[in-house]
């Protein structure tokens, strides 16, 4: 390697310009550290090569906590927006998610200008094949024009670029997302320094064009307004731009799909990557559910400046000709032109086992994975792991306290446990019924839950923080104030609560015992609350669920700090679980492979039992005992 | 989990003269204070120091349980470091599991082998050498707990766990389809069905439930009272049941004064029985204090043997028993002197007791029938460990926070609240199901999803 290629130093390096990539290094060099973000193609930034949407079930949860704790994935969405509406409106505060229908290419703009204007963060076009490590962990990286790059962190957020195989049929070639070039040389390098990889595999449904449906007959899906946007610091107001449609497919569909199963890759076996099982492709909906009649898809616009539209559940990996037919087998896709075909993808990424809940590799200091290399789907996931990877690589080189957060106080530090304790045997999406929390952790209150811890660490602005404090002292203003006021039997009242289907008042009570009845809203008791200030919605939502749901969140919050103590006692990196006494076998070889950090970790690894949860809280008091016996 | 407050029996399990029950954690003192009454009415289990006892009554939801002593120990200076309640009562495992049984209606929960041992090293109590006899302890206790529920009945709890458990998770899994994929046609929640479904699940939980306290007899066995006027052959009951001399029969009425027991087989049951003085008035005080007891034993008896003179008519003292048991439906009604002619008004008899049996000490004759009886009255024939029993308060405490859940849920769709709410406590009441059988809810949930309902894009 010659002198003369020899760029600059850096503190952090990502590998990657996707989702995780793009939280990671902003956040890396808003904290402070001399941060370059290596991608294959600098027309890549921030690509949506799948669905043009951010947010949903649960990924609409990962963004409002991301946007909490300083990130940039909410107002990247606001700010490329198309449509949104909130999902699961009528089935709980717990599961509402706002899901947003962006702009595929400004929301690429708008993250390439990011990365570009972000002070300490350097964009490179530069493919990284080689990631070298000395005695004390990551050393440096090196590009595919050969230089040799010193760095003292590395986040690999590779995507499906690593090792990237598209299969669309007969035909499989070497490939990145969207026609790019995959990034092969980084597999053996890894390989090589000590992280162990794996085959996972997923996939995409064609790209059309617009002007080829027949929308006549098609269902209509619009957007909600008023629009609630996704980053709590948007002020702006937001206009749905675009209607999706539903469309459906039919018998004929699903007999030319069963017609020509051997030749799909999956089916007569050239693909051994494990594919995600909430997101099959339609011969495998087609195959697993063969009593279904039809099968319902998404009609969604890529943008306002093209044509190109998304056709959500149609992911496939038959061959174009085939596809194409069935495709045209759907009513209003008879003239269906292809823009681009769907496709199936297998690539490369690590066991998360192998990595320490801050997303480091417990083996190699200073490496760390975010995003689909450490076994996840998904944008916002990928960007949830992005952000804490980019915060943990920085606080690490800071030499401060590692980030990570609850289970009990977050989606973000629900899907890293589950990452790093329980592994993944596919790719890995974000769902609600995966937090057992889930009455705590709502898309509304991710403020109060995580601003504070955001701030503290430098990432949320002064503006944002202030922001927040002022609508927190009036939701707790608020509070007081129904638990205060007296609401009297009245006529007019017994007239609302007939109505809303509850039994009339029979003697004088207090605001919010009243409206902690399911069926009155706080906005149905504005006329009898003359002494009601104006709150904006935001805080008008909390303090209805806050009262509504009071026992449910009582008693979860009693569960959280149950489990608070056993996170509390920290495990030895250097145990030697082998030699523990009382552990049983499975118990040893499972603590030994993950390292838990705490017992509270350790509690959730599948083969070990509360008997050897037992056992492991004798054996650190034990330690502790000896420790401070030989202090004395 | 500590934090928490647990109470167990600390004394073996075995009759003894006392035994002990040891109630530890933060809210020791409140959870004893709504079992024990303190005898004297100004005294307050929560205003007393460290290393002080009272005298008092201990009662459940069925009312007086024992009367004992309640020592209340303050934390750091107890066994566990905790603050502690040891009451110790008498030492009847029937009434000290009923006690135990109050203090978790109170709010306790059941102590894990060696869980008080655990938090007195935890707290610093214990030093080293005695910290790894607990690891070991620990680890055989829970591989024994572990391995009872598995192999209890050639697991048939385990499969009647499992199949509430299977129930359960077809509407967590449907409720966590419809909360999670919103967009996908997966067939909506029927809140009706939902909360059919909650009820029968509910239902069938509480009849596992029930199978504790109906299976009482068959882990503890039963008491069985012997009442009747003097001299009408009580005693010879007891003995010829028992096959030994245990109380002094003689000619003379009154001779039993107070209360003889025996432990004794019948119809495959360890039956307890209590031999008691005759009832009638009388003014001799020893007596009266007999007859106090007698009464008082038919109160705390499974069942009560309600012993007839067949050789004479019945007397005054006989219609005196007659009033006194009208109406207690756990009375059989025993003729005895079988093999004399009957003399007896056997219809009046019959007016009070639906089993009216002539049995004979002498000839034995009677006997077996009135084992059949107490079968009978015991509802035992219909009562199959097969299809899943529990069998300790560990297991009893998991079905019952299960059903508690669902309760819960059922609730939350009565009063219209929310699907979230109701999916989070179906789930958490599968999780219980599952600590039987050492399964995980959400991941169990998950994988359900996916095989049951076509959702993913």
């Amino acid at each position: 390697m010659s002198e003369a290629n020899q760029y600059e130093q850096y503190d952090v390096a990502v590998v990657g310009a996707g989702h995780a990539g793009i939280e990671a290094g902003v956040a890396a060099a808003r904290l402070g550290c001399r941060t370059a973000v290596f991608t294959t193609s600098a027309d890549m930034v921030g690509n949506m090569p799948c669905n043009p949407a951010i947010g949903g079930t649960a990924k609409g949860h990962l963004v409002r906590e991301i946007d909490a704790l300083g990130g940039q994935m909410a107002k990247a969405a606001d700010a490329t927006f198309l449509q949104s509406r909130m999902l699961n409106k009528g089935k709980g505060p717990a599961v509402h998610s706002l899901r947003v229908q962006s702009d595929r290419a400004r929301y690429h703009a708008y993250m390439k200008k990011l990365l570009e204007s972000t002070d300490n963060l350097y964009l490179k076009q530069a493919e990284i094949v080689a990631v070298e490590r000395d005695g004390q962990g990551v050393c440096a990286v090196v590009t595919a024009l050969g230089a040799r790059i010193p760095v003292k962190a590395v986040i690999l957020c590779t995507g499906t670029f690593l090792g990237g195989t598209i299969h669309i049929g007969e035909v499989s070639f070497s490939s990145g997302p969207d026609g790019t070039h995959a990034s092969n040389a980084l597999v053996d390098s890894l390989k090589a320094i000590g992280v162990s990889l794996r085959r996972f595999k997923t996939g995409t449904p064609a790209r059309v064009n617009r002007r080829s449906i027949d929308f006549s007959i098609l269902e209509r899906q619009d957007g909600e307004e008023p629009v609630v946007p996704m980053s709590f610091d948007t002020t702006k107001k937001l206009k749905n731009q675009v209607c999706c449609h539903i469309a459906y497919t039919n018998e004929e569909t699903h007999a030319i799909i069963r017609r020509n199963l051997d030749r799909s890759p999956l089916y007569s076996g050239r693909i051994d990557g494990i594919g995600p099982r909430y997101c099959p492709s339609i011969e495998d909906k087609v195959v697993r559910f063969s009593d279904k009649k039809r099968h319902q898809i998404f009609v969604e616009p890529c943008g306002l400046d093209t044509d190109e539209m998304y056709i959500q559940g149609m992911s496939s990996s038959l061959p174009e000709d085939v596809q194409i037919a069935m495709y045209r087998s759907i009513k209003g896709f008879e003239n269906v032109e292809f823009i681009r075909p769907a496709y199936a993808i297998e690539y490369e990424c690590c066991d998360p086992l192998q990595l320490k809940p801050t997303l480091e590799f417990k083996a190699i200091p200073g490496l760390y994975g975010a995003g689909q290399f450490c076994g996840t789907s998904g944008y916002e996931e990928a960007a949830a792991q992005g952000l804490m990877a980019g915060i943990n690589a920085a606080l690490r080189l800071q030499g401060r306290q590692p980030f990570v957060l609850l289970r009990s106080e977050s989606y973000i530090g629900t899907l890293i446990d589950d990452l790093v304790t329980k592994g993944v045997e596919d790719p890995y999406r974000m769902m609600t019924s995966r937090s057992e929390y889930r009455l705590l952790l709502r898309q509304d209150n991710a403020q109060v839950r995580l601003m504070e811890k955001g701030y503290t660490i430098g990432l949320v602005t002064e503006k944002s923080y202030k922001l927040y404090k002022k609508r927190e002292a009036a939701k707790e203003k608020e509070l007081s104030r129904l638990r205060a006021t007296g609401i009297a039997p009245s006529d007019s009242l017994d007239r609302l609560l007939e109505s809303r289907g509850t039994s009339p008042l029979a003697a004088g009570t207090k605001l919010a015992e009243l409206l902690k009845r399911p069926q009155v809203s706080y906005d149905d008791l504005a006329p009898f609350d003359p002494g009601r200030p104006a709150l904006p919605s935001m805080v008008k939502e909390q303090v209805e669920i806050e009262i509504k749901y009071e026992g449910y969140i009582r008693r979860q919050r009693t569960e959280a700090e149950h489990m608070q103590k056993l996170e509390n006692k920290r495990l030895p990196a250097d145990a030697d679980y082998q030699t523990i006494e009382g552990l049983r076998l499975e118990a040893r070889e499972k603590l030994n492979k993950i390292r838990p950090e705490s017992v509270g970790q350790a509690s959730r690894i599948s083969g070990v039992s509360p008997a050897d949860i037992s056992v492991l809280l004798i054996w650190l008091e034990k330690k502790e005992t000896e420790r401070r016996r030989s202090h004395a | 989990m500590q934090g928490s407050t647990i109470a167990a029996i600390a004394t073996a399990p075995v009759k003894s003269g006392i035994g002990v029950i040891r109630i530890s954690g933060p809210e020791a003192v409140a959870v004893a204070g709504r079992v024990f009454q303190c005898r004297n009415k100004q005294r307050r289990l929560s205003e007393m120091p460290g290393y002080t006892v009272c005298y008092g009554t201990l009662s459940g939801e069925d009312g007086r349980l024992d009367d004992g002593i309640a020592t209340v120990f303050r934390a750091p200076k107890s066994y566990t470091g905790e603050d502690v309640v040891e009451f110790s009562c008498h030492g009847g495992v029937y009434s000290l599991r009923k006690i135990l049984a109050a203090c978790f209606a109170a709010g306790a929960q059941p102590a894990m082998a060696g869980e008080f041992t655990k938090r007195a090293f935890l707290n610093g109590k214990l030093d080293l050498t005695e910290a790894e006899a607990v690891a070991d302890l620990i680890e055989a206790e829970g591989e024994r707990a572990l391995k009872a529920a598995l192999c209890q009945k050639d697991g048939a709890l385990r499969r009647k766990a499992d199949a509430l458990a299977d129930r359960l998770k077809l509407w967590c899994s449907h409720l966590a389809a419809v909360l999670d994929f919103p967009e996908e046609d997966v067939e909506e929640i029927d809140r009706a069905a939902l909360f059919a479904g909650v009820s029968a699940l509910l239902r069938d939980l509480n009849a596992l439930i029930d199978t504790y306290r109906r299976s009482s007899p068959i882990r503890n066995g039963i008491t069985v009272a012997i009442v009747g006027r003097p001299n009408v052959g009580k005693s010879s009951l007891l003995n010829s049941l028992s096959g030994e001399e245990c109380a002094i029969v003689t000619d003379i009425a009154g001779t039993t004064r107070d209360v003889v027991s025996a432990r004794v087989e019948l119809g495959g049951l360890a039956v307890t029985l209590l031999d008691t003085a005759g009832i009638r008035e009388t003014d001799d005080v020893i007596e009266a204090e007999g007859v106090r007891r007698s009464l008082s034993a038919c109160d705390k008896a499974d069942l009560i043997l309600a012993v007839f003179d067949g050789s004479v008519p019945l007397g005054e003292e006989d219609t005196l028993l007659l009033t006194e048991l009208a109406g207690r439906e756990n009375a059989l009604c025993i003729i005895s002197k079988g093999d004399r002619p009957l003399q007896a008004e056997k219809a009046r008899l019959r007016e009070v007791f639906s089993d009216v049996l002539e049995v004979s000490s002498v000839t034995g004759q009677g006997i077996e029938r009135l084992e059949e009886t107490l079968i009978k009255r015991l509802r035992l024939e219909e009562f199959h460990p097969e299809d899943g029993m529990l069998a300790n308060e560990r297991q009893l405490a998991c079905v019952r926070n299960a059903a508690d859940c669902c309760q819960r849920a059922a609730d939350a769709l009565q009063t219209g609240m929310t699907l979230d709410t109701v999916s989070v406590e179906l789930e958490q009441a599968l999780g219980e199901l599952y600590t039987l059988s050492g399964r995980r809810a959400s991941d169990s949930i998950i994988d359900d999803v996916f095989s049951r309902f076509c959702v993913g894009k």
